[in-house]
């Protein structure tokens, strides 16, 4: 088990470039609970697509600005 | 930590230590007389009412914990069964304590084609469903700690 994705965020940033909305606001919106919101910002869980979709509606944000996906290293 | 995980760690505490009150007192009487006379019916009953009484303290306790403690940091208890990554950790827990069983459920099958003292059967599978309790409740505090 373990963090299986490359897939990074911008979630905290985000949270508080919308007049600092709490982790709990966050979760409050998508329907997940804080440890959820967490657990996502911190890398440990990977989101759904449409929960990434969701989070990146709730930022108000396209979903590319909220989550990232390096480049496989050359 | 809501509800749910908390109940996956104090499961992690509980289901090994029933576990190992019941065998100490099973091997204890073993120690002494052929297994065919120890006493095991009533405590694995006293094991299982143990587990029971867990589930229903453990949940009452826990929804109070969380009530307090959202309480203290001014937020709203998360008093729900757990969102979908919560689900998508008791899945995983799940599919080991399924694995764990299905050994235990072999086992038995066996001891019982070879025809041995029932002792031997009904503390396999209850080991077995130990086992696949503490198997489970590992995974997903494993994966609680560490992510999906």
């Amino acid at each position: 088990m373990g963090r299986t994705t490359r897939v990074t965020n911008a979630i905290r940033a985000l949270r508080f470039a919308r007049d600092e909305m709490t982790q709990a606001e966050l979760a409050a919106r998508i329907g997940v609970t804080r440890q959820t919101v967490i657990a996502i910002e911190q890398g440990r869980y990977s989101p759904s697509l449409e929960m990434a979709f969701q989070i990146a509606r709730a930022l108000e944000v396209p979903l590319d600005q909220a989550f990232q996906y390096p480049d496989e290293p050359a | 930590m809501t509800m749910t995980e908390r109940m996956v760690w104090a499961s992690l505490v509980v289901f090994p230590l029933v576990g190992i009150v019941y065998f100490t007192v099973i091997l204890t009487q073993a120690a002494d007389r052929p297994v065919e006379d120890v006493s095991w019916v009533v405590p694995m009953l006293w094991a299982w009412g143990a587990l029971i009484v867990f589930i229903i303290v453990g949940t009452i306790a826990s929804a109070i914990a969380t009530g307090i403690r959202a309480e203290v940091a001014g937020e709203t208890p998360e008093f729900e069964e757990g969102d979908v990554r919560d689900r998508e950790i008791e899945r995983i827990g799940n599919a080991r304590a399924y694995t764990m069983a299905s050994v235990g459920g072999f086992a038995a099958t066996v001891l019982l084609m070879i025809d041995v003292d029932r002792f031997w059967v009904a503390n396999t599978l209850f080991l077995a469903g130990l086992l696949a309790g503490v198997l489970a409740a590992g995974s997903r505090a494993h994966a609680y700690r560490t992510g999906l």
